[in-house]
């Protein structure tokens, strides 16, 4: 899949075409960022025309919009849009739309959101510290010759075979 | 925390109330072998009567343990000693306890498999909020680990976990991780987060997806841990609730009846030797990360393998280590679901019979101490005597009718006097009653327990009502015994057959039993039982009379089935106050926390899949994503890829397996894309597949 930005196409089209590429850029980002929650009018408009002035800025191709890169433009945006901190050029960072939709939770406040998406705690678990667990030795008992000789081991021996002869004393009569 | 295994000096009590239970049970054996060998042996002992007074025995001895069991729970309730032992043991063991409050940190960790993602939040959101409201909470984080292989449960878990994490933030800490593989099944799932993250914690609680444990039993049990240093692990008993079939219901009463005189009993005997159920119980995770890896059983399924009943194995394995694990039968807040139907029951049956049956290849591991033996061998005991049971009532009836064609010789050549034939009735009538006390006389020392707690013998509906309950439940104990009986000893016969079994999802809601199932299920059952009535009627009616009680079960299993399995008989059995349990009667704060949130979360009426969301929503794709992790792919990878991607785009979500649509979601790079081209597809107008577009 193609996720790089590419220089303007070649047969770019004349300054009226360009217009109508814009808007239809902006209408993509409007529907996006409403699809991603954000609901207020102010706030979506705002993001749009920043996103979109940011995409081009980079050369992106508005015939044939790679929505890949508009889609990390949007998270970006929204990242700095609640000031989470932005991981970078890390590959996926979609902590934007995460925290685009957290916010709209009456619990989430500023404090926790950020708590709550700090890349530096991890996302989802804990950092790992990986520790092996030993497989234990679960290998059947066998009798050994060294054993007969500990008398700790003729205790039991002894009882069961005491048990035994008086069984066998009220049996076999 | 301790690092090693200590064995604090212990007075030698454990051991003589253990040497007290065998006494017990071997002298109430051979009392009964005595009285049972002395009718069979009137005219000598012939290898048949030999196998049916071994098998007798066997079961003799199965069934007095239990009944000693709960008679000892019965005595320790009526003088109410219950659950007293393990209280300040460190003190008088001379170890230093850790000061309570001191910031030993928990993990709850939930184990998950293609469970109702609904069902497990409800669950969670009460248990938390149960903890929240005891002022240690920020001791406690969540972990849901999931295994789960069903893509649409996996995305509705990072949902449910998402809506956890928002709910509980600032509060306690709630963390979800997925596996894309579910290596040794729950075991394996649980050694992952010790391996991963158990050094943040101290102990962990193990729930299973149906569990719920009120805060303050979770606090408790975590002061206890903190007490007692020398412990490894405290099960609490699960008292099952909230099911409201028939069937589910019986068995809510029994366990609430029976259950804590028997769990008192267990506790008595064994202290801390005790077992571990797998669930609902808090365990200390330096210990168990050092000594319970579980390796895999030498040879192939069903023996072999991953070791499928783990938690006797874990408990056995600290016992070796010389930590003690006890159960804590007087903590109340530890709830479980039973299955709902028969049919249920005897599908979780099938795969603890295997689970057991596995154990005679651990139960004569090197180390382990004799209880642990026990422990194990009482677990492969459980589904033999079913067996066992069946093979005594088949050497009975060729016994009966060798018996019925042998003529008395009032004559002996040789002998002057005639051989009068000696009744035996009076024996055989007298162990016939000792056998039925020792079966039933527990239930009637539950409902005596009752009387010894006046607001106990109430929420159960009072002497009456109690009373009539006890009387059905013994009833429908009695119809189904032999039905079960039947169930695991043809699971111990296709498992010794070499047949395994796969790690199914257990059935948790109120799904009734449709005649189909019922006849697909016990229709064989009807069958044998069937035939060993014509049989015994045709060739020994006599013995065909004292079998009634055992056929009438089997023959009547479709339509009793079906019937124990209804929710509206269950219903009105509750309006009209029988089976009634206290957590129907006075539910318990986290109950009725959990019933009234599963109630409101009503199942979304989504117009397109979960999978479909995470491909086209911005929201559920990147929830998705952020909790994936990344992997390299192979050239050949990622080629099957971006081939299901292709496929995908010509034919929508329908022309992708589930596995298929595994392998993409587990795969950030084909996620990004996919969502690129949604919105590519979107944004291109109208020619594009339905199920990118219907989500913007």
């Amino acid at each position: 899949m193609e996720t790089q930005l590419k220089p303007a196409h070649p047969n770019a089209p004349q300054a009226d075409g360009i217009e109508i590429l814009r808007a239809r850029l902006l209408a993509g980002l409007d529907r996006y960022l409403r699809a991603a929650g954000v609901h207020e009018d102010a706030l979506r408009h705002r993001l749009a025309t920043r996103i979109s002035s940011q995409l081009q800025d980079r050369g992106l191709d508005l015939v044939r919009i790679d929505w890949r890169v508009v889609i990390e433009a949007v998270d970006r945006a929204l990242c700095s849009e609640y000031q989470i901190a932005d991981p970078g050029g890390e590959g996926l960072n979609c902590k934007g739309r995460l925290a685009q939709a957290y916010c709209q939770q009456e619990t989430a406040s500023p404090t926790t959101l950020g708590a709550l998406l700090d890349p530096a705690d991890g996302w989802g678990t804990p950092l790992r510290n990986p520790k092996a667990m030993p497989d234990q030795e679960l290998a059947p008992w066998r009798p050994k010759l060294s054993w007969l000789g500990q008398s700790a081991a003729w205790r039991p021996t002894q009882s069961v075979v005491v048990s035994l002869c008086c069984l066998a004393v009220v049996l076999v009569p | 925390m301790p690092q090693t295994a200590r064995e604090p000096k212990l007075p030698c009590e454990p051991t003589l109330r253990r040497t007290l239970l065998f006494c017990l049970v071997t002298a109430s054996t051979f009392g009964a072998v005595m009285v049972l060998g002395t009718i069979l042996a009137a005219q000598g002992l012939s290898l048949l009567e030999l196998g049916i007074l071994g098998l007798f025995g066997l079961l003799f001895a199965w069934i007095t343990t239990s009944f000693w069991t709960s008679c000892a729970g019965f005595v320790l309730h009526l003088f109410g000693h219950r659950g007293q032992r393990l209280h300040d043991r460190s003190r008088a063991a001379g170890i230093d306890p850790k000061p309570s409050g001191d910031g030993s940190r928990t993990a709850l960790i939930m184990p998950i498999y293609n469970e109702d993602p609904t069902r497990v939040r409800a669950g969670l959101e009460a248990t938390l909020q149960s903890l929240l409201e005891y002022s240690t909470a920020e001791h406690f984080d969540l972990f849901i680990l999931s295994d789960s292989t069903d893509p649409e449960v996996w995305l509705a878990e990072e949902q449910a976990w998402s809506r956890l994490n928002r709910e509980f933030a600032g509060k306690l800490s709630v963390y979800y991780r997925h596996r894309p593989k579910n290596l040794a099944r729950k075991s394996g799932n649980i050694a992952e987060f010790c391996e991963s993250w158990g050094y943040l914690y101290d102990y962990m609680v193990v729930l299973d997806a149906d569990s719920i444990m009120s805060g303050r039993c979770l606090v408790k049990l975590v002061r206890r841990m903190d007490l007692n240093p020398q412990v490894g692990l405290i099960q609490v008993p699960p008292v099952p609730v909230l099911r409201e079939s028939f069937f589910a219901r019986s068995q809510q009463f029994a366990a609430s009846v029976f259950g804590p005189i028997f769990a008192s009993g267990l506790s008595f005997w064994f202290g801390g030797g005790s077992n571990y159920w797998g669930h609902n119980a808090i365990i200390r995770v330096a210990p168990f990360m050092a000594h319970c890896g579980l390796p895999n059983l030498p040879g192939r399924e069903p023996f072999g393998g991953e070791i499928l009943s783990h938690d006797f194995v874990e408990a056995a394995l600290l016992r070796r280590a010389g930590w003690e694990v006890w159960l804590a039968d007087d903590l109340s807040g530890s709830y479980e679901e039973p299955p709902p139907t028969l049919i249920d029951h005897a599908k979780r049956d099938r795969r603890w019979c295997q689970g057991n049956l596995q154990h005679l290849r651990v139960v004569f591991a090197e180390g382990l101490r004799p209880l642990s033996r026990l422990h194990l061998g009482m677990g492969i005991m459980s589904y033999l005597s079913s067996v066992f049971w069946f093979l005594l009532l088949t050497l009975s009836g060729l016994e009966a009718l060798r018996q019925a064609g042998t003529e008395h010789s009032y004559f002996i050549e040789g002998d002057l006097f005639p051989n009068w034939p000696v009744s035996y009735a009076f024996e055989a009538t007298t162990l016939l009653a000792i056998t039925l006390s020792i079966l039933y006389l527990p239930k009637i020392l539950g409902y005596l327990a009752l009387f010894l707690d006046r607001r106990r013998l109430q929420a159960h509906g009072g002497p009456v009502k109690a009373g009539l309950s006890l009387l059905l439940e013994s009833l429908t104990s009695i119809l189904l015994a032999p039905i079960l009986m039947l169930f695991q000893a043809s699971f111990v016969v296709s498992i010794l057959a070499g047949r395994s079994v796969r790690w199914a999802v257990q059935q948790r809601d109120d799904g009734e039993t449709s005649w189909a199932e019922a006849a697909a299920a016990h229709l064989g059952h009807t069958l044998i039982a069937l035939l060993a009535g014509c049989l015994s009627y045709i060739y020994v009616p006599d013995f065909f009379f004292w079998l009634t009680p055992v056929l009438l079960g089997p023959i009547l299993s479709i339509p009793l089935s079906r019937f124990t399995s209804r929710v509206d008989v269950g219903r009105r059995l509750l309006d009209w106050g029988i089976f009634l349990t206290p957590c129907e009667s006075d539910p318990p704060r986290v109950l009725r926390d959990l019933a009234r949130r599963i109630a409101e979360a009503k199942p979304e009426s989504a117009r397109t899949s979960l999978f479909e969301q995470a491909i086209a929503d911005p929201f559920v794709n990147a929830l998705h994503l952020t909790l994936l992790t990344r992997e390299s792919r192979s050239r050949s990878e990622r080629l099957h890829l971006d081939a299901l991607i292709a496929r995908f785009q010509e034919k929508g979500a329908a022309g992708l397996t589930s596995g298929e649509k595994r392998d993409l979601l587990s795969d950030p790079e084909s996620m990004s894309s996919l969502h690129a081209l949604a919105w590519r597809a979107i944004d291109s107008g109208p020619s594009v597949p339905d199920p990118l577009t219907q989500r913007a």
